[in-house]
């Protein structure tokens, strides 16, 4: 039989072998992932369709696959035909379904194809159903029968595995600190500047995006020289750094709380005052908001987001900043898991109104802002590529109607897209993080 | 009291009942409690949610289809006079008069409800989204629409409306029309989820503090 969906012929022999105590499985675990609110949501579409245009897959294909509606109703259908009287009594009614396998090949090339977890879909719903909330607890029961898309398994596999999603050697992480520490010395001219491992008893706790280390060290530096420049107390840790959480797309709590807790258990034996999290959009959503929820429990430390740190050192006074060492036109993309998802909405714009000297704003912006596409873990998916490629022209065209030259975006897996659309639509653009800008513009005391 | 207003009474309470076991059984599901520390308050987010967060220059799905958002809030609008007819019908009897004047919001909540569903019959997507219960659900809302606004002109009507309202009470907890409960419980929720996280309502540019 041909696979119904091309995207998953990589996926066709994994669906096939499934059988129905894997089906029941992934029920089970979706089941055990519904609570009141997820309950209140699945009794709340009127399919009104309204949701569309909030979509970039939608405005992108303008099928019914992609309708934030459509997806929606595949998770509803599966509710009603297994968990609602009314939906095993008159199935044909209400659309109710069973999960079978056709459904789960509707399930793995929407919900998981077609979706970036980017949270549009439900401030624009009529009713408001948080849909990425209902799309995430299906991808959950998909992760329990082992049908989460390679490419985004095999990274949650590796940080599990590892410690870190790129699988960075610790040597390799400590020669990349101490490498990265000489740069600062050298930059800053001072012996003594240091980029600290392990210290105790810090104010702040930093992690990155391991895809820092592999491939933007000068992200790691941007960060260390303001730390540097506000004369901050802080900390890296030798095993604990990883500010990402693809369990967040995967949809598996479980494995999503493991890599959490890490962070948390480092804070803790460091006795460190703040976590902080670096330009990482997912990273920060995942730590900052669900984590507890993960793991249940209240956090005794607060968890924010660099941006928050930055912005209040230039409140404080502790920096300062030469705007005009930004000269070229700015403009700022709004990464969902941070701006949308997260709260952390005016202080990148703060931040960049005193680092750079011509900063524009995007249309939409801020909680409206489009994703760039690369979110929901879609950037791991190797088989949905061409769609995320193709869904990103709505955010290609966003930033030439700006006619900035430079797009930051605090998030690494946007800059990963970014670089991608860059190449693809001949942007023309340099990409860069909050605090690469603000580095630039630093006034070193 | 004669069968048909009686009817309707059982009507309602077997309305009310069934709704009431959903959202029990809905809660049910259980309660998680929140760990994360909020930024702000779920209120202001809730607030948000219920007023601003609704309006079209809010919501872009609202201005992007401003059509069928109007259509939607005419439809509701003629839904709520419908109710109200109904409800007045009921206690106090037929009107003295000036209940003619009442179809300036039940026909266009007619006008509305046929464009609603024509637009899921001919446009393709909404089409192919649809389930028998779209259908039903609208056209039990169109028909009380229309009864309650011949009934409200000729006062002769009123076995035809008792009927719309009959159908249509009992018919709400097996469709959509529950929203008329979830969509309150929904919004609620979301606006809590907004509001913790300090999405809704906007901050603040709080440029002094520079």
């Amino acid at each position: 039989m041909t696979p119904s969906f091309p995207a998953l012929t990589i996926m066709e022999a994994k669906i096939r072998q499934l059988t129905e105590k894997d089906l029941e499985r992934a029920l089970q675990v979706f089941r055990r992932s519904l609570d009141h609110e997820a309950s209140a949501y699945l009794n709340s579409c009127v399919h009104c369709g309204l949701c569309d245009v909030s979509c970039h897959y939608f405005l992108t294909y303008h099928d019914l696959e992609s309708m934030p509606a459509y997806k929606l109703k595949l998770v509803t259908d599966v509710f009603k035909g297994h968990f609602s009287r009314l939906g095993r009594t008159l199935p044909g009614l209400i659309g109710a379904k069973k999960l079978d396998h056709a459904m789960i090949r509707a399930w793995l090339d929407s919900l998981f194809g077609r979706c970036s977890l980017c949270g549009r879909c439900s401030i624009n719903c009529s009713i408001g159903i948080n849909i990425t909330q209902l799309i995430r607890a299906a991808r959950g029961a998909l992760a329990a029968i082992g049908l989460v898309p390679p490419g985004l398994q095999s990274t949650v596999d590796t940080a599990i595995q590892k410690g870190n999603n790129m699988g960075i050697p610790r040597e390799d992480w400590l020669e990349t600190v101490e490498w990265l520490e000489e740069e600062l010395q050298a930059e800053v001219d001072d012996p003594s500047a240091r980029l600290p491992l392990d210290e105790p008893d810090v104010n702040l706790f930093y992690t990155i995006n391991p895809r820092e280390a592999m491939f933007f060290p000068l992200s790691i530096l941007a960060a260390a020289k303001i730390f540097y420049a506000a004369g901050e107390s802080w900390t890296f840790s030798r095993e604990n750094y990883d500010v990402t959480n693809y369990g967040l797309y995967s949809g598996d709590d479980a494995v999503a709380g493991t890599l959490s807790n890490r962070l948390v258990e480092s804070m803790l034996a460091l006795k460190a005052g703040t976590l902080v999290l670096a330009e990482c959009g997912h990273g920060f959503n995942s730590n900052r908001w669900e984590a507890p929820e993960w793991l249940s429990k209240h956090y005794p430390f607060p968890v924010k987001s660099v941006l928050e740190i930055v912005a209040d050192y230039i409140r404080d006074g502790r920096i300062r900043l030469d705007p005009s060492r930004n000269s070229k036109t700015v403009t700022l993309h709004d990464p969902c898991n941070l701006v949308r998802l997260g709260g952390i909405i005016e202080e990148q714009r703060f931040i960049l109104r005193h680092a750079v000297a011509d900063f524009v704003e995007m249309t939409p912006n801020r909680e409206k802002n489009y994703c760039c596409g690369g979110g929901g873990g879609q950037l791991a998916m190797t088989n949905f590529a061409e769609r995320r490629l193709e869904a990103g022209r709505i955010k290609a065209d966003q930033v030439r109607a700006t006619g900035a030259e430079v797009v930051v975006t605090p998030c690494h897996n946007c800059i990963d897209q970014f670089m991608e659309l860059n190449k693809h639509y001949q942007l023309g653009i340099e990409i860069k993080t909050v605090c690469e800008m603000v580095a630039e513009a630093l006034i070193l005391p | 009291m004669t069968l048909l207003p009686f009817a309707v009474l059982v009507s309602l309470l077997i309305c009310v009942a069934t709704l009431t076991a959903m959202v029990l059984r809905s809660r049910a599901f259980g309660k998680r409690a929140l760990h994360a520390a909020p930024v702000a308050t779920a209120t202001r987010g809730i607030v948000f949610a219920f007023g601003t967060g609704m309006l079209p220059w809010e919501k872009e799905s609202a201005r992007r289809h401003l059509f069928t958002y109007l259509a939607g809030i005419i439809y509701h609008v003629g839904v709520f006079t419908a109710a109200g007819y109904v409800s007045w019908r009921l206690v106090f009897g037929a009107p003295a008069g000036g209940s003619a004047l009442l179809t300036v919001f039940l026909l266009p909540g007619v006008a509305a409800g046929v464009f609603l569903l024509l637009k899921r019959l001919f446009v393709r997507n909404m089409r192919r989204l649809s389930v028998p219960d779209d259908y039903i659900s609208n056209l039990l809302v169109n028909y009380l629409l229309a009864a309650s606004a011949v009934d409200a002109v000729t006062g002769t009507f009123t076995p035809g409306l008792y009927l719309a309202v009959i159908l249509l009470l009992i018919y709400i907890p097996l469709g959509k029309i529950r929203h008329c409960v979830f969509f309150f419980y929904a919004r609620y929720l979301l606006g809590r989820f907004h509001g913790r996280r300090g999405t809704w309502p906007k901050p603040d540019l709080n440029e002094d503090a520079s």
